[in-house]
């Protein structure tokens, strides 16, 4: 039983305050306690006023319930999305590149909302997200260090399974060897990002090409840094 | 000036820290240790018993101590991006110790919104899991004459066992998901939180074999319903009953402000245990809910009223551990938090 709203009536009687109030279940509409008290003693005749004040009291405690204090969340549909910074190992061949930036995902179209008998909202969210992963950083070489960079647009999709949260095919651009291509992405509770496909050199050739990407500090994080 | 968000954390979404400001790595550097005995990282699961048991005083909130090794007290360490990585990070993080009594808690959590409240503005809340039942608790045990309203101006609630949750029973019977090595180390160790005791289901929870409920003198918050489970603390259970009343109007002393709670419905979550000797975790029945809270239970018990609070998000949404990652929950959460 919610009994939130509480109606308070005042008055005066005979030179005395009275006030009166009533709980009001707001689930039904109508008042389910109602307590009188007067700030000095309270003599028959003003029993019989305080009745016709109750009779009043319960009226409009009726009309008013049904307003609960609270406000209730007023949705609209929304596009969803979810923007993460990150680091990112990856293996192009053979070479090691180390590079950090973001992952944007919006999906492709907004939620539907629709209301329950019992009152509740269900919103029920998309499954199809544009993808975009944005990283730059270093490749480190056998005769130095140079900078490095990727880019990554696809299509992604939620999963319901616990572990992999999403899966998604992208075409990927490469700075550093010059390469594209496309790749197989899956994440891992939305928090690390793995992904796997072939790049092909701009100057000719092709390689395997492997990548992780990570919610930054993920491992200060679960204490093993 | 606008107004300031506040996450309240989950169950083990904060790092716990013992008294030198070492990280104890709840729960994966930890399960490494259980799982290989100390070699790897952490420590073997006998080592953790003492380390985090707690010890309590009938009566008082406060925990007596907070670590029973000598010498040693645990506090809250840092919020855990990985369950929280969507969450603005323009959020304030209330920080406790997810252990302990949670009335305990909430009076903290007014505390901080009392002497950290911003000037010319309110707090927008965010609990999630047990962190949704402190921000509840603590608008009832506010004290006079300080008023919720004056100093919040929106809740919203995400994946919110109000009404408990089954796993509290399993963790309590089980020692958590440590695994084999560490399960008997881990049910002395969890069998000392006030908060999982608490976390415990308010509605008929234990069924006989005809799934009819078991007399309320024998379900799970009394010392009857544990037959053949050792150190089940009836302090601790006494806690349980005192705080599941409290949850039960959540709104109640919350006056005018914005409140919602989102809540998942797309996966089996348990509702009933059956009442057994010696009682198991085995679920007698299932229905949708986020892996942790039952929906369709939660709601049957806060009652018609409450039901207009909430957004529901079936398939697909994250397990409830996870929830605050989800990107359909968090869009909804800054819409409803932010604005």
């Amino acid at each position: 039983m919610i009994m939130s709203p509480e109606l308070t009536v005042a008055g005066w009687f005979d030179g005395r305050m009275m006030r009166m109030r009533a709980n009001v279940d707001s689930t039904v509409g109508r008042p389910v306690r109602v307590r009188a008290s007067t700030g000095a003693s309270f003599g028959h005749s003003m029993r019989r006023q305080a009745g016709a004040l109750t009779a009043c009291v319960l009226l409009l405690a009726g009309l008013v319930a049904g307003s609960a204090a609270q406000v209730p969340p007023d949705i609209a549909p929304q596009y969803k999305s979810r923007f993460l910074a990150v680091g990112n190992l990856a293996l192009v061949g053979w070479a090691k590149t180390t590079t950090a930036g973001f992952v944007y995902q919006h999906s492709l179209t907004p939620s539907r909302i629709e209301v329950m008998p019992a009152g509740n909202r269900v919103e029920t969210s998309p499954r199809w997200y544009l993808h975009l992963l944005a990283t730059s950083g270093t490749r480190l070489r056998s005769d130095g260090v140079e900078l490095a960079g990727f880019g990554q647009l696809g299509l992604a999709r939620r999963n319901d399974h616990p572990t992999f949260t999403t899966i998604a095919l992208v075409g990927q651009g490469i700075y550093n060897p010059r390469a594209y291509g496309p790749a197989a992405r899956v994440e891992i509770m939305d928090n690390i990002g793995l992904q796997t496909g072939w790049v092909f050199y701009r100057g000719g050739g092709s390689t395997l090409f492997i990548s992780a990407d990570y919610l930054r500090d993920i491992l200060s994080d679960l204490g093993l840094k | 000036m606008p107004n300031s968000g506040l996450l309240v954390p989950g169950t083990g979404g904060i790092t716990l820290m013992d008294n030198k400001g070492n990280d104890l790595g709840y729960p994966v550097k930890m399960r490494l240790g259980v799982l290989t005995k100390g070699v790897l990282a952490g420590l073997p699961a006998d080592e953790l018993v003492a380390l985090l048991s707690m010890a309590h005083v009938p009566g008082q909130w406060a925990p007596f101590r907070t670590s029973l090794k000598e010498g040693v007290s645990i506090r809250p360490g840092h919020v855990l991006q990985v369950a929280y990585n969507q969450i603005p990070s323009s959020y304030n993080v209330f920080l406790y110790d997810w252990r302990a009594d949670l009335r305990w808690n909430a009076q903290e959590l007014i505390d901080f919104l009392v002497h950290r409240k911003p000037q010319d503005a309110r707090w927008n809340l965010v609990g999630h899991s047990q962190g949704a039942l402190i921000i509840i608790l603590a608008s009832k045990l506010l004290p006079a004459p300080l008023r919720w309203d004056d100093l919040v101006a929106s809740v919203t609630l995400v994946g919110a066992p109000i009404a408990g949750t089954v796993n509290a029973a399993a963790a309590l019977l089980n020692g958590d998901q440590m695994g084999e090595a560490g399960v008997d180390a881990f049910r002395k160790i969890l069998r000392t939180w006030p908060a999982l005791y608490q976390m415990l289901p308010a509605w008929p929870v234990l069924v006989d074999d005809a799934g009819s409920p078991v007399p309320l003198e024998q379900q799970i918050t009394r010392a009857a319903g544990w037959a053949g489970v050792e150190g089940i603390d009836a302090d601790l259970l006494l806690r349980a009953r005192e705080t599941q009343p409290l949850l039960r109007d959540p709104f109640a002393t919350m006056g005018d402000i914005r409140v919602s709670v989102l809540l998942g419905r797309n996966r089996n979550t348990a509702v009933n245990l059956l009442a057994a000797d010696p009682l198991t975790s085995k679920p007698a029945k299932s229905q949708l809910g986020d892996t942790l809270v039952p929906h369709d239970q939660t709601l049957a018990w806060l009652g018609g009223h409450f039901a207009q609070f909430v957004i529901t998000h079936p398939s697909p949404c994250n397990v409830h551990a996870m929830l605050c990652n989800d990107p359909g929950i968090t869009t909804r959460i800054k819409s409803l938090a932010l604005n």
